[in-house]
């Protein structure tokens, strides 16, 4: 089988890692044995009819306004993406574009893509550290947060409860619902998280009607990501037993 | 007497810290709580002035080749060690260097400045000239954005009563020369030729800042980068052109030689390119930036994995795929999010993984399909396991590193001196 990723302005949204999300599905997929396309989409020129997962990733400060620029002529593409079962997968300001609004920290709204029901604000502090929790199925989850500003869900599902609320760092992380998937987790997130790189290639490999075969490279980043979890959870003072 | 006092006790920490067998910022911290001034009364005299390297790569490097020009012209320099560029390091390298009424027997200071603690230093002692080498991805988890590098150096450089150097061939350190230049500052420029530029696979990898307007500099570059084939780089200095053979490869270290060429021939009109060619050939590269350690027989090359152009930048200059490299990171970068965005095409196999985010390097790792043997988070014992099972070769091994492990492994291969005394 094979799959179309869509990575949208990474030249803008791709900051610290971030837009190598795209990558890790892709990488998730073909070790199961499938073909993975990424097509990175600059404008509506280079905009796909079909796509099976859009990924977008974070950006820095000045890349706010730009980003929201060059996202904005994307908006139809992404709800006729969203209409056809595509996943969306997006990461720090990415996520902030693509949810309702976005509170500039000089006090401006910008509209947002209206994927995601959330609503930034980068009127509020940065954050800076490593966070961990468990996830919306109860598993342990990890990440470095650098990222300004705080985010209403809007009566979305958070993707993370944060242990260790001392940190400074707010209980509710991320964002999950059918086909959709944000996060402040920085850089490449699905690395240190590849249960949720396996949930999103499910998805897509269900929604293609097909099942997806495990093999040793993903016992193997398993593993991997365990070791560093750990590492992270014991730098933050968590104990799992 | 304070100034007489305090030198006196800081010299005598200075002292004890040595025998326990490390550098050290502590006299520098004591000598700052006897004096805070201490800085501007040392060094705000010298006939030739203070210059302060900054930005976010190549400062130590630069220092160092500017250093080591002005030596080679008969210049007395003051300068700090690698690395000890907050205030304290600053007076760390004054307790050595000073007497006790504080006179430092030099013509010309060469400070390498840390970004964030530039505007601070420079209220402790005025700067003649800023120069500023980059403006890159680096410690987002200590900056935040590159934009707030920006703000830093911008204020850093509204100090400079002389004038600030920038590299033109960094859009952001352009943009930021056509600022200070447009709010009344003299500034000065290198230029890299678009054939220069390709002698690395990513080019100089600037930060991705969004300015809203093109940036002109004044005038014409001072120092132009022609081409660079390895270490051999071909310069341009006014009319004159200028071979040279630097001690380490890559296009960064050639922009770093014209940045110091560019200071230098500013602050002496009659400077001798001869002289100064043969200095830059001569620099110690410095450490952890193409230096060579030797343990249990072996040649270890260490390269440091500071920040993404950083690595970027020393694994394009590498002439040919490595092998059998071993990588030690810990807690010392703290957020490694950046490696998955390093294009690790030259790195054919690794060794060992070692360092508390060594499994996070796994993860990369076994994604690009790239072996590696096994993490081993204690460095020592990767260091023997690395050095013990290499292939025989009177190559050196190469290790990347970041900055808390190069230390570690350079102690644990017995070199015990300071870090960078130039």
């Amino acid at each position: 089988m094979s799959f179309t990723i869509a990575r949208l302005v990474p030249e803008i949204l791709g900051l610290n890692g971030s837009s190598q999300n795209a990558s890790l599905i892709a990488s998730y997929l073909k070790h199961a044995g499938h073909e993975v396309t990424i097509i990175d989409v600059h404008s509506l020129e280079t905009a796909p009819l079909r796509v099976d997962a859009v990924c977008v990733g974070s950006g820095s400060a000045s890349s706010l306004r730009p980003a929201a620029s060059a996202l904005i002529p994307l908006v139809r593409f992404l709800k006729l993406w969203r209409e056809h079962g595509a996943w969306v997968v997006a990461m720090g300001t990415g996520w902030d574009l693509l949810g309702h609004s976005v509170t500039t920290p000089d006090g401006d709204t910008l509209p947002g893509a209206g994927i995601f029901s959330s609503r930034a604000d980068h009127r509020t502090a940065r954050f800076s550290g490593e966070v961990a929790g468990v996830d919306y199925r109860g598993r342990p989850s990890v990440g470095y947060v650098n990222h300004v500003g705080e985010v209403d869900l809007g009566g979305g599902a958070p993707l993370v409860a944060i242990d260790a609320p001392e940190s400074g760092y707010p209980r509710n992380e991320g964002c999950i619902a059918e086909g959709l998937f944000a996060t402040r987790l920085g850089g490449p997130a699905l690395a240190l998280n590849p249960h949720w790189c396996g949930d999103i290639a499910e998805g897509l490999a269900t929604a293609q009607g097909v099942t997806l075969v495990r093999t040793a490279f993903h016992d193997r980043i398993e593993n991997a990501a365990q070791k560093a979890r750990v590492l992270i959870e014991s730098r933050l003072g968590i104990s799992r037993g | 007497m304070r100034l007489v006092t305090g030198f006196a006790i800081a010299k005598f920490v200075r002292f004890v810290t040595r025998l326990r067998g490390g550098g050290s910022a502590l006299p520098g911290f004591v000598l700052l709580r006897f004096v805070p001034e201490v800085l501007r009364k040392s060094l705000g005299q010298l006939s030739q002035g203070v210059i302060f390297v900054t930005g976010s790569n190549g400062k130590s490097t630069t220092t160092a080749m500017l250093v080591s020009i002005f030596r080679a012209q008969g210049l007395r320099v003051f300068t700090n060690p690698a690395g000890g560029n907050l205030p304290q390091g600053l007076a760390s390298a004054l307790v050595g260097e000073a007497s006790l009424r504080g006179v430092v027997e030099a013509d010309i200071a060469v400070l390498e400045v840390d970004e964030a603690y530039g505007p601070q230093i420079a209220r402790r002692v005025t700067p003649d000239w800023v120069l500023v080498t980059n403006i890159q991805l680096d410690q987002l988890n200590r900056f935040g954005d590159p934009e707030a590098v920006f703000q830093m150096l911008h204020t850093l450089c509204q100090e400079a009563t002389k004038g600030v150097v920038v590299n033109g061939g960094d859009p952001n350190t352009r943009a930021l020369g056509a600022l200070v230049h447009q709010e009344g500052a003299q500034v000065l420029h290198t230029e890299v030729s678009a054939i220069a530029q390709a002698a690395a696979a990513h080019g100089l990898v600037a930060a991705p800042l969004f300015f809203e307007s093109p940036a002109q500099l004044p005038n014409a570059p001072i120092v132009v980068v022609n081409s660079v084939e390895g270490a051999q780089v071909s310069m341009t200095v006014g009319d004159t052109d200028v071979a040279v053979s630097l001690p380490s490869l890559g296009l960064h270290y050639a922009v770093d030689a014209a940045l110091a060429l560019t200071m230098a021939s500013v602050v002496l009109p009659d400077l001798s390119l001869e002289r100064a060619a043969m200095a830059l050939e001569k620099a110690t590269p410095v450490y952890g930036r193409g230096e060579i350690i030797r343990y249990r027989g072996r040649d270890v090359s260490l390269t440091m994995m500071k920040n993404l152009p950083s690595l970027q930048a020393n694994l394009d200059a590498f002439p040919r795929p490595l092998n059998n490299v071993w990588i030690a990171v810990d807690e010392g970068t703290p957020d490694p999010s950046w490696i998955f965005d390093v294009d690790t095409r030259s790195l054919n196999s690794v060794s060992y993984l070692s360092g508390s985010k060594a499994w996070q390097w796994a993860l990369l790792l076994e994604h690009r399909g790239i072996p590696y043997h096994s993490v081993i988070e204690d460095t020592k014992a990767a260091f023997d396991a690395f050095v013990s099972t290499a292939p025989d070769s009177d190559l050196p091994l190469h290790a990347i590193v970041n900055y808390e492990q190069m230390m570690r492994i350079r102690r644990i291969a017995g070199y015990k001196e300071l870090e960078g005394t130039r």
